[in-house]
């Protein structure tokens, strides 16, 4: 015969943990006017709110705090905004520095470039020494 | 006495054929082993000339493919001139034609001393790896070395537009301007020391390496000196750049 499931046994190892919870809600009146299952959905509840909450304040922290380092790199501390209407503004209002951005990265691309010439330009003399060191010359034909 | 005389004839008569025959004999007895040594001698050069011909050849043909090569890297040269790339490129294809000839040539020589003195004009004459394979070389690092300082000075013009603009809008660029400046003699002395190279090593003939076994490496330390030169004006060009950063 099969045994039927007994949910709110002792043997349940999550049912004493929602109980004693900081967040369980208060028990009103007997727990047997309280029916279980209305007790748990309850609970479920308050953590998803919960869980989406901490996800909301550490997006808000990261954003934060990526807004902060961006304009601690470019040594405008002065400027760093904290709230979120400040950092929208921030992001989307042409700094002085704006117009030299383009420069910026077109000076960036300069460098690689001719960090790649003088790589291939090394490689040449690499070439041409190889080429003066090279015996090849000192062959060895039978003359006599 | 009549009858002596005639006896001595008719044994003088019996005695010819047979001195006759004597002498040959020795004749013959002392001149086989001259032949002998001659033969021996003709099939010891035939030898020789074998090997000088099969390995002339060998260095022939390996000549000949090497030269091939270099035209394509002359070929490829993206600073070189049209008449630079055109003269190097002559005496690179007349070094192939003439070794082609020269390998026709040993094929063809009968004689021990005619294939040797071809196997002498081979080197002496041609110089390929002595001289023609490290000059194209030398010519090309040269011109990969004009080749990066083009892009450098490129850059220095805009840094310098960078600089002049910052100072225009009341910003203090003293130290970049003098970061712009040893970057404009860096690279000013690395152009030149390339330049010259090329224009110095294009020119070489087989008999300059004759006079001098040493010409080229003389000009292959000037390219170091020009790469660390445009070395250092790149490093300017670094610094620079990252000083107008923070300008901003």
């Amino acid at each position: 015969m099969e045994e039927a499931p007994m949910p709110f046994t002792p043997q349940d190892p999550k049912e004493p943990q929602a109980e004693h919870h900081p967040f369980a809600p208060r028990q009103q009146g007997s727990s047997s006017h309280q029916p279980q299952p209305v007790r748990s959905k309850r609970s479920k509840r308050q953590w998803i709110l919960i869980s989406v909450g901490i996800v909301v304040l550490l997006a808000l922290l990261l954003d934060g705090y990526n807004f902060w380092r961006q304009h601690n790199t470019d040594d405008n501390t002065s400027n760093i905004a904290t709230t979120p209407s400040n950092l929208s503004q921030q992001n989307t209002t042409p700094q002085s520095t704006g117009p030299n951005a383009t420069d910026d990265a077109s000076l960036n691309q300069d460098l690689k470039s001719i960090n790649s010439s003088m790589d291939t330009s090394s490689s040449s003399q690499s070439a041409a020494d190889k080429a003066l060191n090279d015996k090849s010359s000192q062959i060895d034909v039978p003359t006599e | 006495m009549k009858q002596r005389i005639a006896t001595l004839i008719i044994a003088l008569g019996l005695l010819t054929p047979v001195l006759s025959m004597a002498t040959a004999h020795a004749e013959a007895s002392t001149s086989t082993p001259r032949g002998a040594a001659a033969t021996g001698t003709s099939t010891a050069d035939s030898k020789r000339l074998t090997a000088i011909k099969t390995r002339g050849d060998a260095e022939l043909g390996r000549r000949v493919d090497t030269l091939a090569r270099l035209l394509i890297t002359i070929n490829s040269a993206t600073k070189l001139s049209d008449s630079s790339k055109q003269a190097l490129s002559e005496q690179v294809g007349n070094e192939n034609v003439a070794l082609a000839a020269l390998r026709v040539k040993l094929a063809a020589e009968t004689t021990v001393a005619d294939a040797a003195n071809d196997i002498k004009t081979m080197i002496t004459e041609y110089r390929v790896y002595a001289l023609i394979v490290p000059k194209v070389q030398i010519i090309r690092a040269a011109d990969d070395e004009q080749a990066a300082e083009a892009k450098l000075l490129a850059l220095q013009a805009k840094l310098t537009t960078r600089i002049n603009n910052a100072s225009a809008a009341g910003k203090d660029v003293t130290a970049l301007q003098t970061k712009l400046d040893d970057m404009a003699a860096n690279l000013t002395q690395a152009q030149l020391i390339s330049a010259g190279v090329e224009t110095s090593v294009l020119p070489l003939q087989p008999t300059d390496y004759d006079n001098d076994h040493t010409i080229l490496s003389g000009y292959r330390d000037n390219l170091k000196t020009a790469k660390i030169a445009a070395q250092a004006a790149f490093t300017d060009a670094k610094a620079i750049v990252a000083g107008l950063k923070k300008l901003g």
